[in-house]
């Protein structure tokens, strides 16, 4: 399972888990799924970040913290494709 | 020093450094130096440069293990000691540490990539003032007595809880690791620490200072991946206690873990701080208009790797053009450069990694709309500096619903914007879902203090801005974690409380 994270050293990380290692709340959202691994966000972080697109991508150097791609020399990084913002507001 | 006339220090491990330098570093466990039972080793990078300067130990589950054993050995022994003698060690530390001052601060540099003139200024003598501060708050603890009746008295002690696990950031290695040991220690417990994996050696260091001057077993440092032994550490069964500083998923599955193994946890996460400024910081062109100048600037302090960061402006409109025309001035004559010489006054991000999410959340912010108006690129850096991970000062002006006002960004980022009134700055101070920090800049008291007062963050610096003297509380509201460090109180969240009910009557309830 994928949870996006938010603040601090690795704020903006996509943590891979063990499946159910980290109980879902009811303040979370299932944005989809990335090769069978649900993938979670906060529901007010993801209204705060204005609910963009997100895009999964693997980048060079180590993660960081507790995620499972550990320190084999590439991370999980989450971007923001280019375009309009599907904010509202 | 290279040359009399240098002001760069040689790097850890060179002729002229004052840093000794291994080719390799094992874990610290029991008072000794034990390598890791997996055999494995990785190479730590400096970010000054981008090159692997020492080997760390990898370690596994087995090795939180050992470290737990250790730990729990001594724990009986030490947590007996007297207040006086903890005192004594803690008191030890620190002035071990002040003594290698500039080999802690120069190593601390080369580790993290902060200059070396913030590491000589605030990071080793805060964190020498952290544990002198715990031994005297220990000294100074007293346990508390109810009068029931006459007869019946209710006695309590605070005790300590035994083995505690310890998780630390990347932004501050040594002083974060001050922040978590000394309380726990002064309490009476023994610790396990697991270091931060971009930032796995300066403690190491501290540990050839310090290890002799505590018992062995009382501080143990783990090195490896998080994913592996921070996960053995916050979830065993053999830890009484659980303290945390990172982002929110790493929060929520610590105390995720706490609640599996019911035991207590402290957690400090993330924060969006707004560092608000009134239209009267400009009334006059004096020393506290500068210093108001200076607070907005302090963005790029740590190059913006603090949980605090005052990393959102909200200037009053009537001041703004002047206000910011000086702020930008003074973002301008910032000097980057090599972390080791003590006229850089911006040094490289931690990581490759934080380096290009800071490039992708500047690019969030143009392509919201946000108006860059100063920097917004990686510096280009010249000879063996070419492959650090440096980034320009950067000003972002916005609004505050856009991403790179609501997302911690750690990096040298400012978003900026406006308010028109005490109602509106208030509104977007606190719109937002953290609470770590803010600033209040104004020379007007009653507003200081309303504003102080209804801000939603654990820690609002009134004309100042990250200042970290032990005895101020520190610690979030709202996302922005649970406990407060660096005051006593943290005594609080490190120990457990005793009542010993005492009956003087002779005589029985008369139930039976």
């Amino acid at each position: 399972m994928f949870f996006q994270s938010g603040g601090c050293c690795d704020g903006t990380s996509p943590i891979c888990l063990k499946a159910g290692e980290l109980p879902v709340g009811a303040g979370d959202v299932l944005l989809g799924e990335i090769g069978g691994a649900s993938f979670y966000i906060d529901r007010d972080q993801y209204e705060r970040w204005g609910k963009p697109e997100f895009v999964i991508d693997v980048s060079p150097g180590a993660a960081e913290g507790f995620s499972l791609e550990g320190l084999d020399g590439v991370h999980f990084v989450t971007r923001t494709p280019a375009g309009p913002s599907r904010r509202s507001g | 020093m290279a040359t009399v006339e240098s002001t760069t220090y040689d790097a850890p491990g060179e002729a002229g450094s004052p840093v000794e330098l291994e080719p390799r570093y094992e874990n610290f466990i029991g008072g000794r130096w034990i390598p890791p039972t997996t055999g494995e080793y990785r190479e730590n990078l400096t970010p000054s440069t981008g090159e692997p300067f020492c080997e760390i130990a990898h370690s596994g589950d087995q090795d939180i293990e050992l470290a737990l054993d250790a730990a729990h050995a001594a724990k009986d022994e030490w947590g007996a000691r007297s207040p006086a003698e903890r005192a004594a060690v803690l008191n030890a530390v620190a002035d071990a540490i002040d003594d290698n001052l500039e080999m802690l601060a120069v190593a601390e540099s080369y580790e993290n990539g902060k200059p070396v003139r913030e590491t000589m200024a605030a990071d080793i003598p805060l964190s020498a003032d952290h544990f002198r501060y715990f031994a005297g708050a220990i000294r100074s603890e007293e346990g508390r007595i109810s009068e029931i009746d006459d007869n019946t008295y209710a006695y309590h002690f605070q005790e300590p809880l035994g083995v505690v696990g310890q998780i630390i950031p990347f932004n501050f290695p040594l002083l974060m690791a001050a922040w978590k040991i000394a309380p726990a220690l002064a309490a009476g417990n023994c610790t396990v620490i697991k270091p931060a994996s971009p930032t796995p050696w300066s403690i190491l260091k501290l540990m050839e200072v310090i290890g002799d001057l505590v018992p062995p077993g009382v501080i143990n440092v783990v090195n490896g991946p998080g994913a592996e032994i921070g996960k053995a550490l916050a979830s065993n069964k053999r830890i009484a206690k659980i303290g945390f500083t990172g982002e929110t998923v790493t929060g929520r599955l610590i105390m995720s873990y706490a609640a599996q193994n019911l035991i207590p946890s402290t957690t400090e996460l993330g924060g969006k701080s707004p560092n608000i400024f009134f239209e009267d910081v400009m009334a006059a062109d004096d020393a506290f208009l500068d210093k108001a100048v200076e607070g907005l600037v302090l963005y790029a302090f740590n190059k913006g790797e603090v949980c605090t960061c005052p990393s959102r402006a909200l200037i009053h409109e009537s001041i703004y053009d002047e206000f910011m025309a000086r702020c930008l001035d003074r973002i301008a004559s910032i000097k980057q450069g090599n972390p080791l010489d003590r006229d850089t006054m911006l040094g490289a991000q931690v990581s490759t990694a934080q380096l290009e999410k800071i490039e992708g959340y500047v690019a969030i912010g143009i392509n919201e709309g946000a108006e860059v108006l100063i920097g917004g690129h990686r510096t280009p850096m010249k000879g063996a500096l070419a492959g650090g991970y440096y980034f320009q000062p950067t000003v972002l002006k916005g609004h505050n619903k856009m991403r790179v006002f609501q997302e911690e960004i750690f990096g040298p980022v400012l978003a900026v914007t406006t308010f028109r009134n005490e109602a509106e700055a208030l509104e977007i101070a606190n719109d937002t879902m953290y609470g770590l920090g803010a600033g209040v800049w104004t020379r007007d008291g009653s507003r200081a203090f309303r504003m102080g007062r209804a801000i939603k963050a654990g820690r609002v610096w009134t004309n100042c801005y990250h200042q970290y003297p032990a005895h101020a509380a520190f610690g979030g509201y709202k996302s922005s974690g649970v406990g407060r460090e660096n005051h006593r109180m943290m005594l609080e969240h490190y120990s457990q409380t005793k009542c010993l009910l005492v009956s003087y009557d002779p005589n029985p309830m008369g139930f039976f």
